[in-house]
């Protein structure tokens, strides 16, 4: 591997740098200035909201790449090294998460109704998870948020580290791949228990009278859809550029375009039983998630998501053309990353616009949710490149999913 | 491509992956190994047969009585109450519905996804999915209170203007089911015709070749005959999967759609249908462990089969149980007094037994799982594979009886008792499904042949060793665009 060639992709390590730069630095400029002219209110909920989208990312790579280290197969070879450094930007997104934590603590009501002390005393639901319970207190939800990303950023440190090692073991030494097989072994588990207490604490609580028992498995599954959606988009960038364009071809392409039909539709079930199950209930206590979901304006966005997040998508994504033809295929994820954002969206945002007395409107909502989705994206983009560039782009000593090794073209020691 | 295709590392060890065939095979044997079961003179059956299969008639026969019973009492005969008025129907029904998922699991998604490993276990898999929906229809229909009338649940053009009601969930059923299990037969059919000209051509006895032969539609073999066979084959696998999903999405819409507490959590669905998989992985290992035993089939149904077979069962299990701490967690997280009573109720209420219980055969029993040693041991598995189904039986009656006997209405809460025609009629369906099941062991090849002449073929030559793909449309690269 000369330098010469690896300059393309150092090109577009160094360009990705560039512009999270910018958008970090418009997104704050941004924010600030919506603060002062909309109130500060709109920022944290729009903060809040964004973060599932970037936050989401992270623990999506975390999550592929474990599946990976448990199934095995090429797909997830070839983007071991992105979904490792995707995953540990987990470390870059505990940060960001630290003004949540603060606005908890000093009691911000703005962001959860449950802060608002006439509210623990009157309203008997929060006083039951406030007071009755202390699920809800600012501080048995402080540790809860800090001992998840201890394990989050505890498990893709295990997985990136032991990785690295695997680069200069021994040959034929399986053990450090037998040890990540392990750690993804017990992380799939630690990942969704995690994934759907967090939901609760950080999303669901938004509206503290509420409750769905998918609300987690909605989370997890969108977070697959958002991760396989920038796979592809990463490898239309990566193709062109050694030693990506040695192991890609056309079916690796299909792979992971059948990965994303399936979260697609993944995504729409889950979807489609809860809203079933709720709608033809009627049961006071779930029915209003999804009036305000059907109220003027938000009604327009439900129906985009139908049509877009799922009926588009699923329809191109049958076929076996699209799916091996990289511009195409790269198409359709843009798509749905367009889509993941505007329901990532569209999950958090009604329940602030249907607050009686302090309710944001959809567009001041809209905006505040863009400037801080530009800022949290410049920081991930920042904080992959930086971490990417720390190993190889493509693992070493992988002799089980290597396509190489199996050739027998192992030979660049 | 000559080069080898097994993972050669730098020094020079490979890490050889283990077989889905024993070794020692070749096409011949795997022919006659499987078709000599069929082909064995009536008088040479082996005696355990007679013995399993006389006590599943026997059981079969019990299944009669109830049945009978049932037909000139009433669904009163069970111990069904208000406010439980459905209970170990539904649950048998749920429970057998379930099974059937593994089979289709196992035939469709399993081959879209190419594994090899499905060759030796389908068939089988598939005939113990038809034979459990067979089960599972009966009670749906034994429990409409006048079951000669069921027709009247298919929409078709009548003189007394009768139209079922498409809101309600039992319509749902007759279509869920009907096309389940149309879909499921076709595709074992489908299956089986290269077989059963594979019977025909093999055996000796005129007769059987004459039933084979009509059996096997014309097949000859030829090249288009395989390729049409391989395109409806495929296709019918792309019918099959969301079968997987929906057939229990729509069951578990049957409880959730009523807004009886413990009947809706939006979790439901695919906690129905991880349920489903896992009880039927437990069915298919307790009747494979016998069976490869019993026939000498560990050439083919190999322990590598079996440690896959439990791989599932585990990640199965484990969303199930993922979902028994959902509901209580959201329930507890409510605040909702319904949800909390209904939680005081499961867990210390009338029915907890069957909850603790539930959380030991379902949720502890299957732990043991996560270490190798116990995925190759035959005797564990076998027990896991029973502390499962007891589990699955449980979940349901769980779910049903706990929630039914303890609704909104304080004064009209009363406890369930089961009755002996409730027991006969389950232990009857029991007979009914391994009536059918030594049947078709004894009379139609429970391999596939063809398919495992094929992986045979693959393992000897070397191509199935690693993934798929390393064919020479890997090769093709993206650089070939123009």
């Amino acid at each position: 591997m000369t330098t010469n060639e690896n300059t393309g992709l150092n090109n577009l390590f160094n360009r990705m740098l560039t512009v999270g730069g910018i958008a970090c630095i418009v997104g704050l400029i941004a924010l600030v200035v919506l603060g002062f002219l909309n109130g500060f209110a709109d920022v944290w909920r729009g903060y809040l909201t964004a973060y599932i989208f970037w936050w989401g990312l992270a623990m999506g790579c975390l999550a592929v790449l474990m599946i990976h280290h448990l199934s095995g197969g090429r797909w997830g070879f070839i983007m071991r090294r992105p979904l490792e450094a995707g995953a540990m930007v987990l470390v870059v997104m505990a940060l960001a998460f630290v003004p949540i934590i603060v606005a908890v603590m000093t009691g911000n009501a703005s962001l959860y109704e449950w802060l608002d002390a006439k509210k623990i005393a009157e309203d008997p639901l929060i006083t039951y998870k406030v007071t009755t319970t202390g699920y809800l207190l600012p501080l048995n939800w402080t540790i809860r948020a800090v001992v998840v990303f201890a394990l989050w950023i505890g498990l893709a440190y295990l997985l990136y580290s032991t990785s690295r090692a695997q680069d200069t073991a021994p040959d034929g030494n399986f053990t450090l791949a037998n040890r990540m097989r392990t750690i993804s072994g017990i992380g799939i588990p630690v990942y969704i228990v995690t994934m759907t207490m967090v939901g609760v604490d950080w999303y669901m609580s938004i509206d503290p009278h509420w409750f769905s028992a998918i609300y987690g498995v909605l989370f997890i599954v969108g977070q697959g859809l958002t991760t396989f959606a920038c796979i592809i988009i990463l490898l239309s960038m990566l193709t062109n550029h050694y030693p990506f364009s040695k192991v890609v071809d056309k079916n690796r392409l299909d792979e992971y375009g059948k990965l994303m039909l399936a979260f697609v539709v993944l995504w729409a079930y889950v979807n489609y039983g809860q809203y079933v199950i709720i709608w033809s209930g009627n049961i006071p206590e779930f029915t209003p998630w999804f009036v305000r979901r059907f109220a003027p304006g938000w009604q327009a966005i439900t129906v985009i998501l139908v049509l877009f997040h799922f009926a588009l998508p699923f329809a191109l994504l049958l076929s076996r053309l699209l799916k091996r033809n990289l511009r195409m295929l790269a198409a359709v994820a843009g798509l749905i990353l367009l889509m993941r954002m505007l329901e990532n969206f569209w999950i958090v945002a009604p329940e602030y616009t249907g607050i009686e007395f302090y309710g944001s409107s959809i567009v001041g909502m809209l905006v505040t949710y863009l400037a801080a989705f530009a800022f949290l994206g410049g920081l991930w983009c920042m904080g992959f490149a930086w971490f990417v560039r720390q190993q190889p782009v493509l693992p070493e000593n992988d002799l089980r999913n290597d396509p190489r090794a199996m050739k027998g073209q192992v030979a660049h020691a | 491509m000559a080069l080898s295709s097994e993972p050669l590392n730098r020094a020079g060890n490979i890490e050889r992956k283990e077989p889905y065939i024993g070794p020692g095979e070749t096409l011949d044997s795997i022919n006659n190994k499987i078709t000599d079961i069929v082909f064995t003179a009536p008088r040479d059956t082996p005696r355990g047969w007679f013995l399993g299969f006389g006590i599943a008639f026997l059981l079969l026969m019990v299944f009669l009585y109830a049945v009978t019973d049932l037909l000139i009492r009433g669904v009163g005969v069970w111990g069904i109450n208000i406010p439980v008025a459905w209970a170990w129907d539904i649950i048998n029904f749920v429970w057998w519905i379930g099974i059937g998922h593994a089979g289709t699991l196992i035939s469709a998604i399993l081959l879209l996804f190419a594994q090899d490993w499905r060759n030796s276990i389908n068939r089988f898999a598939e005939a113990m999915t038809l034979f459990a929906v067979a089960c599972a229809g009966l009670f749906p229909i034994l429990h409409l209170g006048r079951p000669w009338f069921f027709y009247w649940l298919i929409p078709y053009p009548n003189t007394f203007g009768m139209w079922p009601q498409f809101r309600s969930a039992l319509t749902w059923d007759v279509f869920a089911i009907s096309t389940y299990a149309l879909i499921s037969l076709l595709f074992w059919l489908i299956g089986l015709v290269p077989d059963f000209a594979k019977m025909r051509d093999t055996t000796k006895n005129s007769m059987l070749k004459f039933i084979f032969g009509i059996a096997s539609l014309g097949w000859r073999g030829s090249a288009k005959h395989w390729n049409r066979y391989e395109i409806a084959y495929i296709l019918l696998a792309g019918l099959s999967t969301p079968l997987v999903v929906s057939v229990h999405s729509i069951i578990s819409l049957d409880f959730a759609i009523s807004v009886v507490p413990g009947w809706n959590p939006t979790i439901f669905p695919p906690y129905f249908v991880a349920g489903a998989v896992f009880a039927g992985f437990a069915m298919v290992l307790l009747l494979v462990i016998p069976i490869r035993h019993f026939y000498g089939l560990q050439n083919y149904i190999t322990m590598k089969h079996i440690d896959n077979m439990c791989k599932i069962m585990l990640a199965t299990g484990l969303v199930v149980v993922y979902g028994y701490i959902v509901e209580l967690y959201i329930a507890l997280y409510s605040g909702v007094e319904v949800e909390l009573a209904l939680i005081q109720n499961r867990v210390f209420g009338i029915h907890a037994t069957s909850f603790w219980a539930l959380i030991f055969f379902n949720g502890l029993a299957i732990q043991p799982l996560w270490f190798k040693s116990v995925r190759r041991n035959l005797p564990a598995i076998f027990i896991i594979s029973i502390s499962i189904s007891i589990g699955m039986w449980l979940e349901r009656f769980v779910i049903i009886v706990n929630s039914l006997s303890t609704d909104y209405l304080p004064s009209s809460w009363a406890p369930f008792y089961p009755t002996i025609y409730d027991v006969a009629l389950y232990v009857g369906t029991l007979g009914l499904f391994f009536t059918l099941l030594f049947l078709f062991i004894r009379t139609l090849p429970m391999i596939n042949i063809f398919e495992m002449q094929m992986l045979q073929h693959k393992t000897a030559t070397g191509s199935s060793v690693v993934d798929s793909g390393v064919g020479e449309q890997a090769m093709e690269k993206l650089g070939d665009r123009h």
